[in-house]
């Protein structure tokens, strides 16, 4: 009798199985499309997205995996009213489902963030298929679609590894850092702060046309405002402490061109109300820099005065750069990439109350006050004079 | 009408039965008329005084077998006769220690009796003598290879151990390899394998219970346990169910591993099996109880936990290091074994964003110019595997070479090329295969489970697969075999155990306290 | 089956922790009035605070080794009581089943699983579960130890590679708009801690010092959750808000060298919270069954609930709003106030009253 009952209650499980469907309708391996980089541009004049994809391109290889000729990844457009609806119309060009979960990075064009981030972003934060932990990127004075396409030629297996790497080179010099989605929004979505975002752009070259880095853009209001030049933007990484490694050039130091490379730093940003009711802020910048390349001379190594000089003409030049560009930000385009608002509203919540309506205009009667100290721990082989 | 119904053979007889078969019927039964039934063993089947109805009883009994012979004697004026079954004695002990003194000798008494006792007691002495009053035990006697004498005028019977039938001898243990054991494994019959177990553990703790199984063949069984560390209740555990089973044949120690096993349906085993003497005395000196069967060379033992699948014998005579990092072999080959073609699948088909790019493009590449999609592709590759295996196991050994060869071809290069199996599924299937022998004694549910996860991964997805671990978790820890629970010691803990179960340490903390494993409950 | 099976108070508690952290990993940050980020991370505070003072009538009514549970009590008390009382921590096992599943058919629908329809696999979680549920408590709070190590493994996984990317610059003042909605959101979060109920039930079952282990529960479920909610806020900060489900977010985000996009391995192990706590939940139904109507019938009570809860879960298929449904404290508030507060105080003062002393079976 308990058998009978357990193998009735069983097909009663199944019959539920079975009314819901549970067959999956999910694709085979071999209708599906593996998307490795998006560039997505705004048609004015049409009033449609444009989406460029840089997928795999298994046409050319054998059930050994050998590849057997040819490129690994092929380009594909396709146009929609909405991001959404021009990735999926690439299915009607190729028949294959697109899967973003190799996606390394996103580019979006200029088209896109002048009309404001809220229109043609949502999808990467919304859709369940896209990564967080994804960069983004925006193209400054191409198109996203040819950022996507650099490297056509196939010189490279995959291209948008070229492109990952070339965004987190951040590591390497300092002149950008990466900004995965999750981080662009964290700052969109701050009330004070504007989001800093990497810009890519293309150049020529005689074997093909290579994607390289050119500054960092500025998104305040959902809008862009803006570019930072390389140095500028090295400078904004002094004060958000996102500097790794690098080179300074000091081209006017006492003993000719000087090159040292950054083997450290740290900066603390301190919030402070002055008596008069005044917001400063104190940048404290703690740098460690190896002296790497100096004008070739025949008495090679340096004496203690000398590298004293150069750690102070090194100090004077990164608090140069970094005021320039604070004030560039904060007067020119009156955004704040270095989360000054932020920093106030967790010092001092009552002040934030009454400043974070107007912050915008409060911008540029921001009073900084940046301190460089420089080290040089290391010049190099020669060693240093007695 | 007529011949259609002869030719549909239509039921016309009125007595019914269908008259159409019936002349078949009864040229079968004259062909293979089944034998009378031998008559049952009376319940008096005693031996009496009077060799013809002993005689009479036995040819009764065994009707006109070939084997069995009885050579009648006069034993000093005295008839008798000695009944054993050909090819089962030693004929040169039967001649040289008992039939020759017997006869030969001068000095017995007439009376039957007292000649039987001097028989007994005097005359025959290199051999062991059994004295039997049923003349059932007398053929139980002489079919296990004892020569068994009657004497005229007395009630009881002789039975002299004088064995000689052929056995295997002692040789290297065939599925139980190990590079520091010994060289000898069980065999077939109980006896040698008593001494082998006798020889290793000469302690007067050791006991050794024998009963006959199985009502047809009468199979010896023997209980191998130590005294002081046997848990009471497991052994009368034990004693009950083999007595309370109702078998008729036992060939073999797997017919009644089922007896033993635990009564919740499982998917793993709780008896362990071993072919080598020094791993049996090993775990009876565990506090378990050791079960040899005549006529097998596998011996059981229970009760048998999880954790042991992973224990052999070299981890104690290698270094502790070398030991523990054989066992975190294991660990990780199981779960290759298991695991990996189901992972594999999964992530092929539902989450392809877990491959490395260049791996994943490589699978893609691969995958898109097979027919079949992962899923079906994994089960029939593993299919043929097993197809090839179980060809290696009972494949005559002249042929093999030949089968080896078409084997890695077909499934090797050629299947490969032919474009109807993916490079990377061949890789996850040799990983797999090699990984399952690495600890051979639980192939079987391994073998099975995998198709299952297959299958899972391939429906489900990872989410389906870690279900289904969870599920295979919990069906191990609701099974206890002799209340010891089957996870122990990993689940429920018993922190001093863990010594000696993913690590091998040395033997200053192994020696510290010794754990049983009738004594690991909640 | 099992009855007279006694579990180690290690492995119970290692059962509710999971059972309650499936809750917080898969919950919804509350954007209630005006809670800003690190509002979230203290209400986790103001929850272990409410816990404690909730589970007073839970500590004064729990005895140490004993082989009577709150329901067997409540029968000393009045056979009709224990009737009422056995109905209503019933219902409440299922409600608490029907909950999980739809909060879990949320996170699987939102989140993971794109084209399967899940449904279906909803009610192949409710089959395992069941099967769990026949095998017994014991085999449950034996595996749960395999789980909660396997969990842990994939949590210090987590924390490790996430960890770096704290940003102290993303939390927010504490308090900034007031306590108020911080409050508000733990006495929301507080009546999902159904698990109380479970202990009243399991008490016959458990060896050792059942308040030392409930004492450690609670501040072991503060602690995993302010580590969850604290990594979640510092790496994510207000990008949080914007998600469904931030836990779900912080696995993607965590990467260590090459091993990247392992989030399908992290929250596999959330589904075996899933697995583990209607399991128990099922088992705990079947006891309840046994009281209400007849102890003859184990299984058939497990099968029923199962069954019943599959056709429930069938027919609420999930749209986007159905979230708020979910999220409606009032039926976990009234539930939790009968079975947490209510009856075990009625059953402390009753056994005063009535002077009944001898309940053990």
């Amino acid at each position: 009798m308990k058998s009978k009952l357990i193998k009735v209650v069983l097909l009663l499980f199944v019959i539920c199985l079975l009314f819901t469907g549970c067959l999956t309708s999910t694709l085979g391996v071999e209708q599906t499309i593996v998307i490795q980089s998006v560039g997505i541009d705004f048609d004015f004049k049409k009033g449609e997205y444009e989406v460029t994809m840089q997928c795999f391109d298994l046409s050319n290889t054998s059930a050994k995996g050998e590849i057997q000729g040819g490129k690994n990844s092929k380009i594909i457009t396709a146009k929609g009213k909405s991001v959404e609806q021009a990735i999926m119309n690439t299915s009607k060009i190729t028949g294959e489902n697109p899967i973003y979960s190799q996606n390394r990075v996103i580019i979006l064009g200029e088209s896109i963030l002048k009309n404001g981030i809220d229109k043609g972003f949502d999808v990467f934060v919304r859709d369940y298929r896209t990564r967080s932990s994804t960069p983004v990127a925006v193209a400054r004075n191409f198109k996203a679609g040819d950022i996507v396409k650099a490297d056509e030629k196939g010189l490279t297996a995959f291209p948008a590894n070229t492109l990952q790497h070339v965004l987190e080179s951040g590591e390497i010099n300092s002149l950008t850092t990466e900004v995965t989605v999750m981080e662009f929004v964290n700052l969109c979505q701050e009330k004070t702060s504007s989001a800093y975002i990497p810009a890519l752009s293309l150049e020529k070259k005689d074997d093909g046309i290579y994607a390289k880095i050119n500054g960092m853009g500025i998104i305040n209001d959902q809008k862009l405002v803006g570019f930072l030049s390389s140095d500028e933007t090295r400078a904004m990484l002094w004060v958000i402490n996102k500097i790794e490694s690098g080179t300074i050039l000091l081209e006017n130091s006492s003993i000719g061109i000087a090159t040292l490379e950054i083997s450290a730093s740290k900066t603390k940003t301190e919030t402070k109300i002055t008596k008069d009711g005044l917001l400063q802020y104190n940048i404290k910048i703690d740098c460690s820099l190896d002296l790497m390349e100096v004008d070739f001379r025949k008495e090679c190594a340096l004496d203690e005065k000398e590298i004293i000089t150069l750690e102070s003409e090194a100090s004077n030049y990164i608090e140069k750069e970094v005021e320039k560009v604070i004030k560039k930000c904060l007067n020119e385009y009156k955004s704040d990439p270095f989360r000054f608002g932020k920093r106030l509203w967790v010092k001092s919540p009552e002040s934030y109350r009454h400043l974070n309506k107007e912050w915008d205009e409060f911008l540029p009667n921001i009073k900084t006050n940046v301190s460089a100290e420089v080290k040089i721990r290391r010049v190099g082989r020669y060693g240093v004079k007695e | 009408m007529r011949i259609k119904h002869i030719l549909l053979g239509y039921n016309k007889n009125k007595n019914g039965g269908e008259w159409m078969f019936k002349i078949f019927k009864k040229s079968f039964e004259k062909t293979y008329a089944p034998v009378e039934n031998p008559p049952a063993p009376s319940a008096s089947s005693k031996i009496s005084t009077c060799l013809s109805e002993n005689t009479f009883y036995i040819r009764t009994r065994c009707g006109d077998c070939f084997d069995i012979v009885i050579r009648n004697v006069d034993v000093s004026g005295t008839n008798g006769f000695f009944l054993l079954c050909d090819g089962m004695c030693d004929g040169l002990k039967v001649n040289n220690n008992v039939i020759e003194p017997i006869l030969n000798s001068k000095e017995l008494p007439q009376e039957p009796v007292q000649k039987f006792e001097t028989i007994r007691d005097k005359i025959v002495g290199e051999v062991d003598i059994k004295e039997l009053i049923n003349v059932e035990d007398a053929l139980e006697h002489a079919m296990s290879g004892f020569l068994v004498f009657f004497l005229e005028g007395v009630e009881k019977a002789l039975a002299f151990s004088v064995q000689g039938f052929q056995t295997r001898s002692i040789t290297d243990p065939i599925t139980d390899v190990q590079s520091r054991g010994s060289r000898e494994g069980f065999v077939e019959h109980f006896k040698t394998n008593i001494t082998l177990i006798r020889r290793r553990m000469r302690t007067t703790d050791l006991r050794i219970e024998v009963q006959d199984m199985g009502t047809t063949t009468k199979t010896k069984i023997c209980l191998c346990y130590l005294m002081d560390r046997v848990d009471g209740e497991v052994l009368s555990n034990v004693k009950s169910r083999l007595v309370r089973s109702e078998y008729d044949i036992v060939l073999a120690s797997g017919n009644i591993q089922p007896l033993l096993d635990t009564d919740n349906p499982a998917i793993f085993s709780a008896v362990g099996v071993t072919e080598r003497p020094d791993v049996f005395c090993a775990k009876i000196a565990e506090g378990k109880i050791g079960i040899l069967v005549d006529g097998t060379p596998y011996a059981i033992y229970v009760p048998h936990v999880f954790t042991e699948e992973f224990q052999s014998f070299d981890d104690y005579a290698n270094r502790p290091y070398y030991a523990t990092f054989v066992r975190i072999l294991k660990w990780f080959s199981f779960i290759f074994s298991i695991f990996l073609p189901g992972f594999y699948v999964s992530f092929g088909t539902f989450h392809q964003e877990v491959f490395p790019q260049d791996m994943l493009f490589q699978i893609l590449s691969a995958e898109l110019q097979t027919p079949f999609p992962i899923m079906l592709e994994a089960i029939i590759i593993h299919f043929i595997f097993e197809i090839m295996r179980e060809a290696g196991l009972r494949m005559p050994k002249t042929v093999g070479p030949a089968v080896s060869i078409v084997g890695a071809l077909v499934i090797g290069d050629a299947a490969v090329t032919a474009g109807l199996i993916a490079t990377p599924m061949l890789i996850v299937v040799a990983l797999t295969a090699v990984s399952s022998f690495v600890v051979p004694s639980i192939y079987e549910p391994v073998a099975i489970l995998r198709f299952v996860f297959i299958i899972i991964g391939g429906t489900l997805g990872f989410y389906g697969i870690i279900i289904l671990i969870a599920l295979i978790v919990t069906n191990m820890c609701s099974v206890n075999p002799y209340g010891v629970p089957y996870t122990a010691p990993l689940l429920p803990l018993t922190p001093a155990a863990t010594r000696d179960i993913i690590l091998r340490l040395g033997w200053k903390h192994l020696g510290k306290r010794r754990l049983e494993t009738t004594k690991m409950n909640n | 089956m099992g009855e007279k099976v006694k579990v180690s108070i290690e492995q119970i508690f290692v059962v509710m922790l999971l059972s309650r952290l499936f809750i917080t990993l898969t919950d919804i940050p509350p954007i209630i009035g005006s809670m800003e980020v690190t509002d979230y991370l203290f209400r986790v505070l103001f929850f272990i605070l409410l816990v404690f003072i909730s589970a007073i009538p839970v500590y004064l009514t729990v005895k140490n080794d004993t082989n009577a549970n709150i329901l067997d009590r409540c029968v000393c008390i009045s056979p009709i009581f224990g009737k009422v009382v056995a109905f209503i921590y019933g219902i409440t096992f299922i409600y608490v089943i029907i909950a999980t599943m739809a909060r879990f058919d949320m996170f699987a629908t939102s989140i993971i699983f794109p084209k399967t329809n899940f449904t279906g696999f909803l009610v192949i979680i409710i089959l395992a579960c069941m099967f769990a549920a026949i095998l017994g408590i014991e085999s449950i709070s034996r595996s749960s130890t395999f789980i909660f190590v396997v969990f842990l493994v994939s949590f210090l996984a987590v924390v490790f590679s996430v960890y770096k990317k704290v940003d102290f610059l993303n939390f927010s003042p504490i308090f900034y708009n007031g306590a108020g909605s911080t409050i508000k959101a733990a006495f929301i979060s507080m009546p999902r801690t159904f698990e109380l109920a479970a202990v009243l039930m399991l008490m016959s079952k458990i060896k050792g010092n059942i308040k030392k282990g409930m004492t450690f529960w609670i501040i072991g479920m503060g602690l995993f959750q302010t580590v969850i909610i604290f990594l979640m806020v510092g790496v994510m900060g207000d990008y949080m808000k914007t998600q469904l489900i931030p836990a779900y977010t912080l696995s993607v985000v965590a990467e260590y060298g090459f091993l990247q996009r392992m989030d399908v391995l992290l929250t596999s192990t959330w589904i075996l919270c899933v697995y583990i706590k209607v399991s128990v939940m099922i088992y705990l139904f079947k006891d309840c069954m046994k009281t209400l109507i007849s102890d003859k019938y184990d299984n058939l009570y497990i099968i029923v609930s199962s069954i019943i809860v599959s056709v429930i879960t069938l027919f609420l298929n999930p749209k986007a709003y159905s979230i708020n449904y979910l999220l409606n404290p009032i039926i976990p508030l009234v539930l939790y106030s009968l079975t947490v507060i209510a009856i075990p105080c009625i059953v402390l003062i009753s056994e005063k009253v009535k002077d009944v002393k001898n309940y053990e079976k």
